[in-house]
């Protein structure tokens, strides 16, 4: 079990980070930040909380969502239809019952 | 019976092709009649409100803008009159109820209000809706919000929902009309967030249907978003008027790219489809007009991040921000991805290569300018800090493209599209220079 507020203070400091570099066009520099890790770090746990902020915030937890499970068939979370793979993950969880 | 519930029967149209394009509100021996509305209308009642239509002195259409539940209630449209029709029975005696508007043109919000007065019927003496007739100015866009204020208890009681708003679709924009002899003509640029008014010639559906038309719709939609019905059938005293059709005018959403249109018309229990064989008009969508939304470049603009060489004059934002693509898809034609090919030249020669561009040899003012026939993109970059990755050549951080009338447009990370006539302006500390410039003949 995640603690909500740990997890929220990392989802916080990620976004601020997004934010700052909301005129970058390289969408690697989004994830690369110690918040991000240590989302990641949290492993599949964070899953549940991870779908929550992703139905609603940014479009790069996919990646987040990439580095817990491994599975990389919707795409990396980086590249590609962000979009398409949001709602692919989001179809992902009600399947999976998360 | 509504459309959409009985058995559907493919109607074989002939394919369209350009003609001319005749007036509107016009009737000849083959064709019908198409009326475009005189005025918009707002009626409130107690725990009820209705939006229609008005053309001519009687004849009156419901519209039902609010499709998905989220939209406001009314529509209105820039330069044309909106009358504001409230129940007495809202109000007690004595209240002094007031409506009040707002609405916002070129960024600047315009407020006003009228005293609603109920006149009395002069056979019962019963109390009438109070009527308010409200001309939107012509260059007026977004939302105008509506809202009741009424003295309660000897305090200003404020009725006010966002279901109150209206809607305003723009003034400028385009015409389809799909004529009696088949055809689909486009009258002026299909552009994002501009209006577009469909001209149905009902005698289409009559061909098909023969006189005893029930229901008539034209259906639109964007890109992959949900189709959108509008009534293009008008009423006489409870039966449809076969031989005239209402032109509903709609407003193209911001970031639309293109639009599929089609028509049902319903009769003795069938629905037929025009549809052009099923493959339904389509239309490819323009550009915003720059600055539709004056909001968009102020939030460029008052970004803390924002890039030092814009100003005020030297660009204008051409949507909101949009986080689903980024400079390089769009300097590619993407507005779905975010694409990143590597940060170093050689790997924009690929992609670029990969797409028929091929690298100029200078950066010079030939090469930045506007040949017709020819298009051309530019990356931007600057030399890194770390002498490990310095050696390896500039890091590339944005690319933008050249459009047909000669200005530079860039996706701005997650931010907005913008245009820029020079493609200088937008160097400094965020993309560094300009580095290099791709072409590719059409």
């Amino acid at each position: 079990m995640i603690p909500r507020d740990d997890f929220e203070k990392c989802a916080r400091e990620w976004q601020e980070h997004i934010d700052a570099h909301s005129f970058t066009a390289n969408p690697f520099v989004y994830i690369e930040h110690d918040s991000f890790e240590n989302i990641v770090a949290m492993g599949k746990a964070a899953i549940p909380l991870i779908l929550e902020a992703y139905s609603e915030g940014h479009l790069f937890w996919g990646a987040a969502l990439v580095r817990i499970t491994g599975k990389d068939d919707f795409g990396n979370g980086v590249t590609g239809n962000l979009g398409a793979q949001r709602t692919s993950w989001l179809n992902w969880s009600k399947e999976a019952e998360i | 019976m509504p459309i959409g519930v009985k058995n559907q029967i493919a109607a074989n149209l002939p394919p369209v092709h350009g003609s001319s394009f005749p007036d509107v509100n016009t009737r000849t021996t083959s064709s019908s009649a198409i009326v475009k509305a005189d005025s918009y209308v707002a009626s409130f009642a107690r725990g009820q409100f209705q939006g229609y239509v008005q053309f001519g002195t009687h004849d009156t259409l419901n519209i039902s803008e609010d499709q998905n539940g989220r939209d406001p209630s009314f529509v209105g449209a820039a330069g044309k009159s909106f009358r504001v029709k409230v129940d007495p029975n809202m109000f007690k005696t004595g209240e002094h109820p007031k409506l009040y508007w707002e609405h916002s043109t070129k960024g600047e919000k315009g407020s006003s209000s009228a005293p609603l007065e109920f006149p009395r019927d002069l056979r019962s003496g019963a109390l009438l809706p109070a009527t308010v007739n409200i001309e939107i100015p012509k260059d007026a866009r977004g939302i105008m919000r509506l809202r009741l204020e009424a003295i309660k208890d000897g305090e200003p009681h404020v009725q006010w929902d966002p279901k109150f708003d209206v809607k305003i679709l723009p003034q400028t924009g385009a015409q389809i009309h799909f004529d009696s002899n088949w055809q689909a003509n486009t009258i002026g640029e299909i552009r994002a967030g501009d209006s577009l008014d469909l001209a149905y010639d009902m005698s289409r559906l009559r061909q098909i249907l023969g006189e005893d038309i029930t229901d008539a719709v034209a259906c639109v939609q964007f890109d992959d978003r949900p189709a959108l019905e509008f009534n293009i059938a008008i009423k006489q005293e409870g039966l449809i008027d076969s031989h005239a059709s209402f032109s509903p005018r709609i407003q193209i959403p911001y970031e639309a790219e293109s639009m599929k249109i089609w028509f049902k018309g319903e009769a003795d229990g069938h629905i037929v489809h025009d549809s052009r064989f099923g493959e339904n008009f389509r239309f490819d969508v323009g550009l915003a007009r720059g600055d539709s939304n004056p909001a968009w470049k102020q939030t460029i603009l008052g970004s803390r991040n924002a890039i030092v060489g814009l100003r005020e004059d030297n660009f204008t934002a051409l949507g909101p921000n949009n986080p689903l693509y980024n400079c390089i898809a769009w300097s590619i034609g993407s507005r779905h991805d975010w694409i990143w090919p590597g940060d170093k030249i050689s790997d924009f020669d690929g992609l670029y290569a990969q797409h028929g561009y091929h690298p100029l040899d200078s950066t010079d003012n030939h090469a930045l300018s506007h040949e017709p026939g020819v298009e051309k993109i530019a990356i931007y970059g600057y030399i890194s800090n770390r002498p490990s990755r310095a050696k390896q050549g500039p890091v590339v951080t944005h690319a933008a493209r050249q459009i047909d009338d000669g200005q530079w447009t860039s996706k701005l990370g997650s931010n907005s599209l913008i245009a820029h006539p020079d493609p200088r302006t937008i160097e400094g500390s965020t993309y560094g220079k300009l580095l290099k410039v791709y072409a590719r003949t059409k």
